[in-house]
C-alpha cells in the first residue's frame, strides 16, 4: 500500500515516518471529544514535526566546523534562504512552528476564499507557500506563486492531511513541487473534507466554530505524567 | 562492525547445518566461521584419547577465543593453526580469517560458556535436539566413520558426553537469545534467525551491535543542527536554540521507545479513525548539571510531566557518587526519561542507572536521551549488563579524550548551555 502510493508520485510526495508517536498524536487531534486546549497542544506538536521533517528537502552544503576542544566535525551547513507562505487561514497555525525552528524567516500569507458554488476565488496576495484545507485551494495558491516567478521546484507544500485525490490533482498540476504531509487518507466525503480527517482544521485550532470543546481554566490533574491527551471527562 | 554470533548446543545436534543455512543466505562472503574446536588444549602428552573429557570446558582455551575474536573485531586478520582430531593437536594446516569479514560465527558445544566469550557475542543461538537422536548420531559417526566399537562410544558417552551435557552444555539454553529445536528441520526458525541477522547487517554503526541503543536516523536537519552548536564559535544564543531544536527532535523520537495500544476514535466528520494512544506513566529524570538543559524540551511535549534531578560527582579515587537526589513518587512504577546530554564515559549514567535499580526500576523502563554519545561510553554501559536500557542518541561520535570530553563533541555542555564556563580547554 505504501510502497505503491510512493511509486506512483515518485517521490514526489513525503509522508512523514508513521512512528507510533506521531500515530498517537493525530488520535488526539482527529478525536471529536478532544478539547480545545489539547487540540491546539497537539496541533502545535505535528506541525513542529512536519515543519522538522520538511526542513530535510532544503539543499545542505557539506560543513566542517572545528569544535570547542579542537577537533574537525563534518556536518552540514544551511545555505539557502526559506521564506513560509501560510495559505490563510488554517496555514497561519503553522506560522508559530515555522518561527520556532527559524526565528527570522519572513511569512507571506495567500487568502484565499471559496465561493457559494464551492470554486476557490482568490483575494489577496501578500507574499509567497503553506498548507491546504482542499485542492482547489492548494492549486491557486501554487499558482500564485508560480505566477510571481517562483519556480515550482522551489516549493515545499506542508500539509497535515492529504488524499490521493488531492495529491493527484495538485502534483499533475505541478509536477515541480515537493508535498510533506503526515496522514494520507482514504478520500474525500460528499463536502469535500478529506475523510477519515478531523473536519475544518482552521475552524478547530481558531475556536470559529460551535462546539463544547472549551476546557476550564481550573486545573484538572490527573496524576501527571500521562502521556494520554484525552482530557479527563474522555475515557 | 564485525558481528559476532555463537551458536552452540550438543554434539551433533545439527549446529553445523544451522550454520551452513545462515552462511548461505548472508553470502559465505560476507561472513568467517570460528570453530570452538580450534581452541581445544590438545590431548596431553602419554594421556589415553579415550580416557581424556574433551566436552569439558577444561579442554578449550576460552581465553585465546576471546582474543582471536578481539583481533577480528579490530579489523585485522588472524591465522590460527587447525586442529587436528586425529593426533588431538593444534597442529593442522593454518586457517586464516579476514578481518574484513561482516559477521563472525563463533560454533561449539560450549561457546557461551565461557564469560570473557560470551561478552563478546552480538547474538546466542542454541541448537537443540533431543539426547536420543544426538546419541544415534554419535554413533553413526565414530562406528560407521572413524570405525569405532561401539562399546567404546557408549563408554565414553556415559562417562565425558552425557554429564557434560547435563553440567555445562545444556545450562547455556537460559543466555541464549534464541534456541533452535530440531536443529536443521525447523525452517521457520532459521528464517527468522537469518532475517534478523539481515536487518542487523544493514543497520550502521554501534546499533548492530547494541539493539538497546536507538540512534536518530541521520537526516540532513540532524546534521545541519549538530554543525550549528557544535563549531567552537557559535554565540550562546545560537548554542541555546540549535540545541534545544535538537533536544526537542530527540524528546520526540524518544517517545516512539513507550508501550501504545490500539485506540478508535470518531471524528468530527464522523468517521471512525484507528489511531494508537499512550497511556504509560513516566517521569524524567535530569541528571545534573547537564540534564536541565533537556527540561524544557520534555516539557514541552509532556507539559505535566513530573521532573525528578540527580547529581553526579567524580569520587576521590576516580569513582562516582550520588551527591544529590530527589526522585518523583512512585519511580518503580514508572517509565523514566532519563535526561543526559552528553555521555562521555558513561561512568555518570552507569551510576545513575544502579541508583535507580536499587530503588526497584526495571532495566526496560529506563529510555536515557542523549544528544552525543562516545562509543566507550555506549560499550561500558551495555557490556555492564545494561543491555534491556534503551539509548536513545541523536549523535555517536569518535571517542573519548584524556579529559574525558567526548571528541569531538561539545565542550563542557552545560557550562556553555548555561553560561558558566570558567577556563578554556587547551586544543588537542
Amino acid at each position: 500500500m505504501e510502497a505503491s502510493f510512493e511509486d506512483s508520485w515518485q517521490g514526489r510526495v513525503d509522508l512523514v515516518p508513521q512512528t507510533p508517536q506521531l500515530v498517537a498524536l493525530y488520535t488526539v487531534i482527529r478525536d471529536s471529544r478532544t478539547s480545545r486546549g489539547e487540540f491546539v497542544f497537539y496541533a502545535d506538536r505535528v506541525i513542529r514535526l512536519l515543519l522538522e521533517h520538511a526542513l530535510n528537502h532544503i539543499p545542505l552544503t557539506p560543513r566542517t566546523v572545528l569544535t570547542r576542544l579542537g577537533a574537525k566535525f563534518v556536518g552540514l551547513a544551511y545555505h539557502e534562504k526559506i521564506c513560509g507562505v501560510s495559505i490563510v487561514r488554517a496555514g497561519e497555525a503553522f506560522e508559530q512552528g515555522l518561527r520556532q525552528i527559524a526565528r527570522s524567516v519572513r511569512i507571506g500569507k495567500i487568502l484565499i476564499q471559496k465561493r457559494e458554488s464551492g470554486e476557490a476565488r482568490l483575494i489577496s496576495v501578500r507574499f509567497a507557500s503553506g498548507r491546504c484545507t482542499s485542492v482547489d485551494t492548494a492549486k491557486m495558491a501554487v499558482h500564485i506563486l508560480t505566477q510571481v516567478g517562483v519556480p515550482a521546484e522551489r516549493i515545499l507544500f506542508v500539509c497535515m492531511f492529504a488524499c490521493p485525490e488531492g495529491i493527484q490533482a495538485l502534483l499533475s498540476a505541478f509536477p515541480g513541487i515537493q508535498l510533506i504531509t503526515g496522514a494520507v487518507d482514504s478520500g474525500l466525503t460528499a463536502d469535500k473534507f478529506i475523510t477519515p480527517g478531523l473536519g475544518d482544521f482552521g475552524d478547530l485550532y481558531f475556536g470559529t466554530c460551535e462546539d463544547d470543546r472549551d476546557s476550564s481554566l481550573s486545573f484538572t490533574d490527573s496524576d501527571a505524567g500521562t502521556l494520554d491527551g484525552t482530557s479527563p471527562h474522555t475515557s | 562492525m564485525l558481528f559476532v554470533i555463537g551458536v552452540a548446543g550438543p554434539s551433533a545436534a545439527g549446529k553445523s547445518s544451522v550454520v551452513e543455512r545462515i552462511v548461505s543466505a548472508i553470502g559465505s562472503h560476507r561472513c568467517a566461521l570460528l570453530c570452538l574446536d580450534l581452541f581445544y588444549h590438545g590431548l596431553p602428552v602419554g594421556s589415553n584419547p579415550l580416557e581424556y573429557d574433551f566436552d569439558s570446558p577444561n579442554a578449550f582455551d576460552f581465553e585465546a577465543c576471546a582474543e582471536t575474536i578481539k583481533v577480528l573485531a579490530e579489523g585485522r586478520s588472524v591465522s590460527l593453526p587447525s586442529y587436528d582430531y586425529v593426533r588431538h593437536q593444534r597442529c593442522g594446516p593454518e586457517i586464516t580469517l579476514s578481518g574484513s569479514t561482516e559477521v563472525l560465527i563463533l560454533e561449539g558445544i560450549l561457546t557461551f560458556y565461557h564469560e570473557r566469550v560470551r561478552e563478546l557475542l552480538h547474538l546466542k543461538v542454541f541448537v537443540d535436539e533431543d539426547a536420543d537422536i544426538c546419541l544415534c548420531r554419535r554413533i553413526q559417526r565414530d562406528v560407521v566413520e572413524r570405525g569405532r566399537a561401539v562399546d567404546v562410544v557408549l563408554a565414553q558417552y556415559e562417562k565425558t558426553v552425557k554429564p557434560a551435557l547435563d553440567n555445562f552444555i545444556n545450562p547455556q539454553k537460559r543466555l541464549a537469545d534464541l534456541i533452535v529445536q530440531r536443529g536443521v528441520e525447523n525452517v521457520i526458525a532459521i528464517d527468522l534467525l537469518v532475517k534478523h541477522i539481515a536487518m542487523k547487517l544493514e543497520q550502521r554503526g554501534l546499533n548492530r551491535l547494541y539493539s538497546n541503543l536507538h540512534e536518530m536516523p541521520l537526516t540532513g536537519q540532524v546534521r545541519a543542527l549538530h554543525t550549528c552548536f557544535r563549531r567552537s564559535d557559535a554565540s550562546r544564543d545560537q548554542f541555546i536554540f540549535y540545541v534545544d531544536r535538537m533536544i526537542r527532535l530527540l524528546v520526540e523520537e524518544a517517545l516512539n521507545m513507550l508501550p501504545f495500544r490500539a485506540k478508535r476514535v470518531t471524528t468530527p466528520t464522523g468517521d471512525v479513525y484507528q489511531g494508537f494512544s499512550f497511556t504509560t506513566k513516566l517521569a524524567a529524570i535530569s541528571v545534573s548539571p547537564g540534564g536541565e538543559a533537556m527540561e524544557r524540551g520534555v516539557r514541552e511535549v509532556i507539559r505535566e510531566v513530573r521532573i525528578g534531578k540527580v547529581a553526579v560527582v567524580a569520587g576521590a579515587c576516580g569513582d562516582r557518587l550520588i551527591e544529590f537526589r530527589r526522585y518523583p513518587p512512585g519511580l518503580a512504577r514508572r517509565k523514566l526519561l532519563i535526561l543526559l546530554p552528553v555521555l562521555d564515559t558513561g561512568a555518570t549514567l552507569s551510576t545513575v542507572l544502579a541508583d535507580l535499580a536499587r530503588l526497584g526500576c526495571m532495566q526496560s523502563s529506563m529510555i536515557v536521551l542523549s544528544l552525543i554519545a562516545s562509543p566507550e561510553a555506549i560499550a561500558t554501559v551495555c557490556n555492564n549488563g545494561w543491555t534491556s536500557v534503551r539509548l536513545v542518541v541523536s549523535a555517536i561520535d569518535r571517542g573519548v579524550n584524556e579529559h574525558g570530553l567526548v571528541v569531538p563533541g561539545v565542550g563542557w555542555f552545560a557550562e556553555r548551555y548555561f553560561g558558566t564556563e570558567r577556563f578554556d580547554l587547551p586544543p588537542v
